[in-house]
């Protein structure tokens, strides 16, 4: 009797526990402000040393497509805050200059192979799209907080080449015969936010770009955009959760309507809640196959990281308050924020994942003025 | 105390002790350790990870359970005296 009624108190407390226990993780709105500038203030700090000292370095050496991602991320951010609040443009448009000219710099000495996969080299590979459109991303992030002559050459001379590339017969590869949706929406982005600052057009480019990939890069069996794809359009993997989220934020600079049916469809494949608590998979259900981009799947709930994580940047874009309140608390509880005297981080998300944090929670002008771009009010 | 509130009890400051030590011991480079090139030392990440979200799940619920089971004890001992 003893032992039932001590079953039945521990289920009553785990019952009455567990659905709450999301509630002691979720940051209240003011805490969501202080959390965006003490993310910024640690990403800052660590432009301030010495590139070998930083997070970014320990990322690179692990895969060289995150250091670029990572500062395409924060430049982003750092630009959006800027254009928020005038009064931190100085430090930021110092920390965006460091990070244009480095990347810039690295290029010059290692070409597109500095920042890609080794197996970027196992086939001939003129220019790799990924690179292309996160350096326009960069160098475009930090023109629209203020302007500087080098690189707007430097910008406009990237934008010709992403134009060629967007272009050809030959859909763009990022690696040798592979494609990625990822960086041809990236691509895009880039080019309109181009548009903003130099009054072009890129409209028509992008229209047409789109309505290639309803017709070839649509999964049939979900209805979502695949990761990758060969030259000639065959698909090579289908959808996938870190690839979308960030495609459709980029994609709301061409189709809002495209962008948000393929969120909204993304979240029904995707996205999870589990007690309050939001986390994504990777691939649809019956799918699954862990690479480089999910991280480590955490397994029966089957949560990656890479999805989790890029879910944010998109819930920002698509302004999905519940989904992103669910994720930042998934974060307080799994990704261990540390504070450092006014600077936090999460120790389990790494340089991309704290950057990528730090760009949607800073989500808003950068976008705003790249979709206004040659829109007549 | 009963057995199973005892074990109760024990259980719950055991996990929080033992999430305690592990943080002591440095978690912050565990779980760095673990997400970035899964060094040798990832088991230490892992085993931080599994405590942090067991002390989380389970050790309120242990707490709650091992006061209810107090509770309903000194209730039924009231109701018969």
């Amino acid at each position: 009797m003893s032992s039932l009624r001590s079953l039945a108190a521990l289920v009553l407390g785990t019952a009455l526990w567990l659905p709450q226990a999301h509630r002691f993780f979720t940051p209240s709105p003011s805490a969501r402000t202080e959390l965006v500038s003490k993310l910024g203030e640690h990403q800052l700090r660590q432009l301030e040393l010495a590139p070998s000292a930083r997070e970014m370095a320990v990322l690179g050496d692990t895969n060289p497509e995150w250091e670029l991602l990572g500062r395409g991320f924060l430049a982003l951010g750092l630009a959006d805050r800027a254009l928020a609040s005038p009064e931190l443009a100085g430090r930021h448009l110092a920390a965006l200059d460091r990070l244009v000219d480095e990347a810039l710099a690295e290029e010059q000495k290692g070409g597109h192979y500095r920042f890609l996969l080794p197996y970027a080299r196992r086939g001939p590979l003129p220019r790799s799209l990924f690179v292309d459109g996160q350096m326009a991303l960069l160098m475009a992030a930090r023109l629209h907080v203020a302007p500087r002559d080098d690189v707007r050459m430097q910008l406009e001379r990237r934008v010709r080449v992403l134009e060629a590339s967007m272009q050809a017969p030959s859909l763009a590869e990022s690696y040798p015969g592979e494609c990625w949706v990822y960086d041809h929406t990236g691509a895009l982005a880039a080019l309109r936010l181009w548009d903003a600052l130099s009054g072009e057009d890129h409209r028509p480019l992008a229209g047409r770009w789109l309505a290639m990939a309803r017709e070839r890069l649509v999964d049939r069996q979900t209805g979502l955009l695949v990761a990758s794809f060969r030259p000639d359009g065959t698909v090579l993997e289908g959808p996938e959760g870190s690839t979308l989220w960030v495609s459709v934020s980029n994609l709301m600079l061409v189709d809002e309507a495209f962008a948000r049916e393929q969120y909204e469809r993304g979240k029904r494949a995707f996205k999870r809640d589990v007690l309050g608590f939001t986390i994504a998979r990777e691939w649809p259900e019956g799918a699954s196959h862990p690479d480089i981009d999910s991280g480590p799947v955490v397994p029966l709930l089957e949560a990656s990281p890479g999805s989790s994580g890029l879910l944010v940047v998109a819930a920002a874009a698509f302004d999905d308050r519940a989904t992103l309140a669910g994720l930042l608390s998934s974060l307080e509880l799994a990704a261990f924020p540390v504070e450092q005297g006014g600077a936090t981080s999460y120790a389990a998300a790494g340089q991309i994942g704290n950057a990528a944090v730090f760009r949607a929670l800073s989500f808003g002008p950068l976008w705003q003025r790249a979709a206004a771009a040659g829109v007549r009010s | 105390m009963s057995r199973t509130r005892g074990l109760c009890v024990t259980g719950a400051l055991g996990l929080f002790v033992l999430l305690a030590v592990l943080h002591g011991l440095g978690g912050r480079e565990a779980t760095l350790a673990l997400t970035g090139a899964l060094s040798p030392s990832a088991p230490l990440g892992l085993a931080y990870v599994a405590a942090w979200l067991g002390a989380v799940a389970f050790g309120p619920s242990l707490l709650l359970g091992a006061f209810f089971d107090w509770a309903l004890a000194r209730l039924r001992r009231l109701h018969e005296g």
